[in-house]
């Protein structure tokens, strides 16, 4: 949330009590059939969220949450807990709650046991309100209200409609006084939004949903911002007279004017910062930006660091590790010095969230990147990835390529005067270290069935990230018991020895590690064959074992082909009688290819998968779990060795 | 509610700590797999008289670490009560590799209600504040000051050692000489000797330095316990000391301790008609015998009072009125257990509520008898003419005349009248809990299963059935796959038997599919495959890894058994059937039973855990015992398809 402070007034000697009606529900709002239900240990019956926003005397947002929830079974008891956090500069100026129970009594809680800490004083402490309603039984209802008043104008909010219970009815209105021009968005719903002007010229927006069903997680769901019913809300300018009206989160450039300001006008950014790259080798911009592009790479590090963490730049520098924001703000300015123009993108990794470029929202971008306009030397304009490791100046990783982003800059003045740009762009990165993961096994049978096996697994491009991290953060006790792990997904009694790192380059993008594996009573003797299972292969993407799917699939931008290779040597005396079938199969999202070979010491069996990242519609989850049955199945076949013919002598 | 009546004084400057010799410092390669090294770890209790001549303990934290590896430091994180204590001070450094120096900024600090999931209200507040991000070779000091205005309630205790390696590890108790100041050093296996050096302070005070150094870093490990409760640790209180010419003491004993907790129930445990009035309501049909009539109050309290905790000060210990309990229809242990107790005195039955130490399969020792050292829940006991039987009201389906596992074997104090000595609750046997599964499955060609499976438990393996069943059984499906022992299954149905509340038994059945459950041969007619159970079943042996320093515990011991009956397709046969095993130690019994039927196989696995702790002493048996269920799950059954391949 966001709180843009209009006229900062302090709301000092607040009535305490609210102008939006805190009426109790009606029995017809109240009225359920449980039966409806039956999956559920309560129903939310109403959730109301209602905003005033009021510029009058004094400047405030009151924000008002009303709930009414239907006790259906006893894991609905919980709801009868509330806590009602809220911010030392806010006010909690109304919060009732009664109870109704089955036989149709009434008991509204005292206000004498709403609990309060208000002990907190800093400005970012948090004080509270905790109730707990009493004489809940099944089948009661469970109803509160309250109203928080912030001393301001929140300026854009946004929700979610859905929770862990199903809802029977949510209404959203927005109330602002008639100086403030307000838009507001519905995503998922084809519920209209009603506009109204009031009597006295506040602007009313509203909207209703009903019968909204709970939240269910599924694995490889869409976030669930794409699939269900939420809304959001802004302010889009204030009006300082009838004639005159001043922009606040008109477009895309008011989003990110203060962000703007402060990154290309505050002279304090690179306080205490006093490193920088060597440039004097470079002659154009270009080689300015690939140095200093390395530079930054080497200098610091985002393994492990949350990609908006905004520290002092300095700070995060000093410790060799930034996020991608701090590596942007950095990047640019060191690039702005040596005389490149650069200005600053925002965009969203893919699938991350639902977006639309026509509703201005902060609460879109999650990744900030670096981008050098054309200029000499530069002939075409070349966007810079802060936060894959591998990524070089001009690559992208595969998590923004080809994502929608808005690129800012500021000319001018200092950071009250300059004035903010922005454009829409679409991202397109030079080809970068591509994402695969290779898994080859040497693994041979010993005389009393143990398997033996040199494992080699190497990982690169994005797909090498979460093991670069890994790597820089893992004791070696945690990579000996991960490796561990691994091994008992191949046999109970498997051991992993000699586990090692191989090499780990986080700038080329390439990790991988070695191990060799013994797990007695591998391979079996039927008579005088050798059945030897291919359980070396890994189990992988069991999100397509359940054959009911609820979502549409959505196919993450993490994801790589990945290519194991077992050559497995016969046992001496011994060869494959047949050998697993050639398989090439393909469903939307993904293909699959499984070869076997004979070789000169035995067999070779090469599985390979990849995934294409996207959403697939539900329609789609049966092919695709087909196909990967397919590619499953290999880990369960089992290969049979018999004796070799007698030679001819 | 009372506010902090102290100021809070947050200082920022550095000015006080000492010019480190960087140099001298530990190096990663002192210690290549720490990320971490803490090189001063300090709290310094300093008792005394307060402003108004209330005794008062002034705690000082003073933690100093060096970064050896990349990574995140612990956050600076104070839990400090409002009612008996405040924050006074932090203050902190950074120290970089350069050698400079920044003070720490508190500015960005949060302090907010401890919203804890399983208290909804207390006087807790939590000051935290992230660690700076420091490169490799820096170090981060912090001095964090609290005043405990209440010095009867609390403790203080001190652990050697840490997660990481720690240098220097101290304890300094200053306090007037005529204060006695008690003190207790133990780690996991019971007390230790650890004397304190003793001087005295030029104003007076007696001190008292606890001190260690080079302690290696520890941890946790499956089933193991805590590395809190398995390193050494000083907990120190005062027990006698003056304030205002008049003296005053903590409880001597736990009998002084178990009078102390009488007190604090009695007045909560006023009969009223409306109390009358629900014993009878509770009461009705019931036979007129004390154990009949306990069990029927016991299931009123846990089925009718919900849990909600709300601890204000004392409220932590002291109950509230077991009337306002039934008005308000929810409390936390101590009121359900005050509830409960209250309407036994309506019928007539003795009991005693009865302090003890939740735990996660390891029954904490008793430390000094102190309010707030040694317990962490409450239950009753309820004194029948012939025995005394406890009872946990809290619970919500366990039925009366039994534990959960969380506090069998656990330590006891009963509050009574005369002091009542320690004690210790019953500990369950592998009879008492027992879980059966029975899977029906129909193996197709693929070598995918469906079919129906069955499961019954009772005991504690009953307890998360029963509290399903309660919660809703709504979504059952995805819930039902994670209690089975088929790996890969998807439950396609579940319902639950038609158990009550309190029965000892629960059942639960369905259909289930399961995939790739055999290593499918390849070949004409007639080719190989294989059926093992270590690619089918979960495993039921602990996590115990070779080289392992801690001792092992399941959290109860039971008997477990799993009949798999498996039809083959038509034309498929059982080539063969792997030997039966049978393994007896001292740790349990594991069976294991494979038959041809008509139809296919059945396969029969059976293991009672009857010892429930290992020592570190005899891990390697377990190791042992686990290889050699290891190997005879790994013996495969061998099929032949008759069909297609």
């Amino acid at each position: 949330m966001r709180l843009l402070a209009l006229l900062m007034l302090c709301c000092t000697g607040c009535a305490t009590t609210s102008k939006l009606s805190t009426d109790w529900l009606t029995p017809a709002q109240l009225a359920h059939d449980a039966t409806k239900y039956a999956d559920d240990a309560a129903v939310v019956l109403y959730r109301g969220d209602r905003y005033l926003l009021e510029t009058a005397s004094q400047n405030s947002t009151e924000f008002l949450r009303h709930v009414a929830v239907a006790v259906l079974r006893e894991g609905g008891f919980d709801l009868a807990e509330v806590r009602i956090p809220f911010s030392t500069q806010q006010e909690l100026i109304v919060l009732k709650a009664r109870v109704l129970q089955p036989d149709g009594t009434v008991h509204e809680v005292p206000a004498r046991e709403f609990l309060a800490d208000t002990n907190g004083k800093g400005e970012r402490d948090t004080q509270a309100k905790f109730f707990r309603f009493p004489d809940v039984r099944i089948g009661s209802v469970l109803e509160y209200v309250w109203v928080v008043r912030t001393p301001w104008v929140i300026g854009a909010e946004d929700q979610d409609t859905l929770g862990s219970f199903p809802v029977k009815a949510y209404d959203f209105e927005l109330v602002g006084s008639r100086r403030l021009v307000l838009e507001t968005i519905e995503y998922n719903s084809t519920q209209p939004i009603e506009v109204t002007t009031l009597s006295d010229g506040r602007h009313r927006l509203r909207f209703s949903l009903v019968d909204l069903p709970p939240r269910e997680p599924e694995q490889w769901t869409p976030h669930w911002t794409f699939t269900e019913p939420r809304w959001a809300w802004r302010v889009v300018g204030y009006k300082e007279s009838v004639q005159v009206t001043n922009n606040w989160y008109r477009d895309w450039t008011d989003i990110v004017e203060g962000f703007a300001r402060r990154a290309f006008a505050e002279s304090k950014l690179m306080e205490g910062l006093t490193a920088r790259p060597d440039l004097s080798k470079c002659a154009d911009a270009r080689c300015k930006v690939t140095v200093a592009t390395d530079w930054v790479r080497e200098k610091t590090s985002t393994l492990g660091v949350d990609s908006n963490r905004e520290l002092k730049l300095a700070d995060a520098f000093q410790s060799g590790k930034a996020s991608a924001k701090e590596r942007a703000l950095l990047l640019r300015k060191v690039l702005e010095e040596a005389g490149v123009e650069a200005r600053l993108a925002f965009t969203t990794q893919l699938l991350a969230r639902q977006t639309t470029q026509s509703f201005p929202e902060w609460d879109q971008f999650d990744r900030l990147l670096v981008h050098v306009p054309a200029q000499p030397s530069i002939p075409r304009p070349l966007t810079v990835e802060m936060e894959a490791e591998y990524c070089a100046a001009g690559q992208l990783s595969p998590t923004v390529e080809g994502q929608p982003a808005f690129v800012f800059w500021m000319e001018g003045g200092t950071v009250g005067e300059g004035v903010v740009h922005g454009e829409w762009i679409t991202l397109q990165g030079e080809p970068t270290v591509a994402a695969q993961r290779r898994d080859v096994h040497a693994a041979r049978i010993e005389a009393d069935g143990a398997l033996v096996d040199e494992h080699e697994m190497v990982v690169e491009g994005e797909l090498s990230e979460p093991w670069q991290q890994n790597h820089l953060h893992w004791r070696a006790r945690d990579f000996t018991n991960d490796m561990a792990a691994r091994a008992k997904t191949v046999s109970p009694l498997a051991k992993a020895e000699n586990a090692r790192w191989l090499p780990c380059d986080r700038l080329v993008g390439r990790c991988g590690y070695a191990l060799t594996m013994k797990a007695p009573h591998y391979a079996v003797r039927d008579g005088a064959t050798w059945l030897v299972p291919l359980k070396l292969l890994t189990r992988l993407y069991e999100v397509f074992d359940v054959r009911e799917r609820r979502h549409e699939v959505h196919i993450p931008a993490s994801v790589g082909p990945i290519e194991e290779t077992i050559e497995l040597a016969a046992p001496p005396g011994f060869h494959a009688t047949r050998l697993p079938d050639t398989v090439t199969e393909k469903a939307p999202g993904l293909s699959v290819r499984i070869t076997a070979e004979r070789t000169k010491t035995g067999v070779r069996v090469t599985r390979r998968i990849t995934l294409t990242p996207g959403r697939y519609p539900k329609e789609d989850y049966a092919k695709m779990r087909e196909t990967l049955e397919r590619f499953q199945a290999v880990r369960n076949t089992v290969l049979s060795f018999e004796p070799d013919a007698p030679s001819g002598n | 509610m009372r506010a902090l009546s102290g100021v809070l004084l947050l200082v920022t400057a550095c000015a006080s700590f000492p010019k480190l010799d960087l140099a001298s410092l530990p190096t990663p390669k002192d210690f290549p797999d720490a990320k971490y090294v803490v090189l001063l770890d300090q709290l310094h209790v300093r008792y005394g008289p307060g402003p108004k001549g209330k005794a008062e303990a002034i705690v000082t934290e003073h933690w100093r670490a060096k970064v050896l590896k990349s990574t995140t430091l612990p956050a600076v994180r104070v839990a400090y009560d409002t009612e008996f204590s405040e924050l006074v001070s932090v203050t902190g450094r950074s120290v970089l590799p350069d050698g400079t120096e920044k003070p720490l900024d508190v500015s960005k600090a949060v302090d907010r209600p401890s919203f804890d999931g399983s208290v909804l209200f207390s006087n807790t507040r939590i000051w935290s504040l992230d660690a700076p991000v420091l490169p490799v070779g820096a170090v981060f000091e912090t001095v964090v000051v609290r005043r405990t205005r209440d010095i009867e309630v609390g403790t203080d205790s001190h652990f050697f050692g840490d997660s990481e390696p720690v240098k220097e590890s101290r304890l300094i108790v200053d306090a007037p000489p005529a204060w006695r100041v008690r003190w207790l050093v133990r780690d996991f296996n019971g007390p230790v000797a650890f004397a304190p050096v003793e001087t005295s302070l030029p104003d007076g005070l007696a001190r008292r330095v606890f001190e260690r150094r080079d302690l290696p870093a520890m941890t946790s490990e499956p089933g193991g316990p805590s590395i809190w409760s398995w390193l050494v640790r000083v907990r120190v209180r005062l027990d006698e000391w003056t304030e205002n010419g008049v003296v005053k003491r903590t409880p001597q004993t736990p009998e002084e301790l178990s009078a102390l907790g009488y007190v604090q129930h009695e007045d909560r445990t006023v009969v009223t008609p409306e109390l009358e009035a629900a014993a009878k309501e509770a009461l009705q049909g019931v036979a007129d015998e004390p154990f009949a009539k306990a069990r029927a109050l016991y299931e009123y309290a846990c089925r009718r009072i919900q849990y909600c905790a709300v601890e204000i000060g004392y409220g932590g210990w002291i109950p509230h009125a077991a009337k306002d309990v039934h008005a308000q229809r929810w409390g936390d242990c101590k009121d359900k257990a005050t509830y409960l107790h209250t309407l036994l005195k309506v019928a007539g039955i003795a009991s005693s509520p009865t302090a003890i130490s939740s735990h996660d399969g390891w029954p904490r020792p008793f430390d000094v008898p102190s309010l707030g050292a040694n317990f962490n829940h409450e239950i009753l006991a309820v004194h029948l003419a012939d025995r005394t039987i406890y009872a946990d009201p809290t619970t919500r389906a366990v039925p009366f005349g039994r534990l959960p596992w969380q506090d069998s074997e656990a330590v006891v104090l009963q509050a009574t009248k005369e002091g009542a000595p320690l004690m210790r609750t019953p500990e369950t046997s592998p009879d008492d809990n027992v879980e059966a599964h029975r899977y029906e499955l129909t193996l197709d060609e693929a070598g995918n299963v469906h079919g129906r499976f069955d499961i019954t438990a009772r005991g504690d393996n009953a307890a998360t059935y029963k509290h399903r069943k309660l919660l809703g059984t709504g979504r059952l499906s995805p819930w039902a796959r994670d209690q089975l022992w088929l790996q890969g299954a998807e439950v396609t149905s579940a319902t639950f038997g038609g158990q009550k509340d309190f029965d000892e038994a629960a059942t639960l059945s369905g259909e289930v599919n399961g995939r790739r459950v055999i290593g499918r041969g390849l070949g004409g007619v007639g080719a190989p495959s294989l059926l093992r159970l270590s690619d089918v079943l979960a495993s039921w042996m602990p996590d115990v890894k070779p080289g392992r320093t801690m001792p092992f515990a399941w959290r109860w011991r039971a008997t477990t058994t799993l009949e798999l009956d498996l039809r083959l397709p038509p034309g498929a046969t059982v080539s063969t059937l792997p030997p039966n095993v049978s393994l007896s130690s001292r740790f349990g019994e594991y069976a294991l039973t494979w038959k041809k039927t008509e139809q296919g196989l059945t396969v029969s696995r059976r293991l009672v855990r009857s010892q429930r702790v290992v020592p570190v002493d005899e891990l390697a048996e377990v190791l042992a015992f686990s290889e050699k269920v290891s190997i005879a799950e790994l013996a495969p059954a061998v099929l032949r398809f008759g069909g297609k391949p």
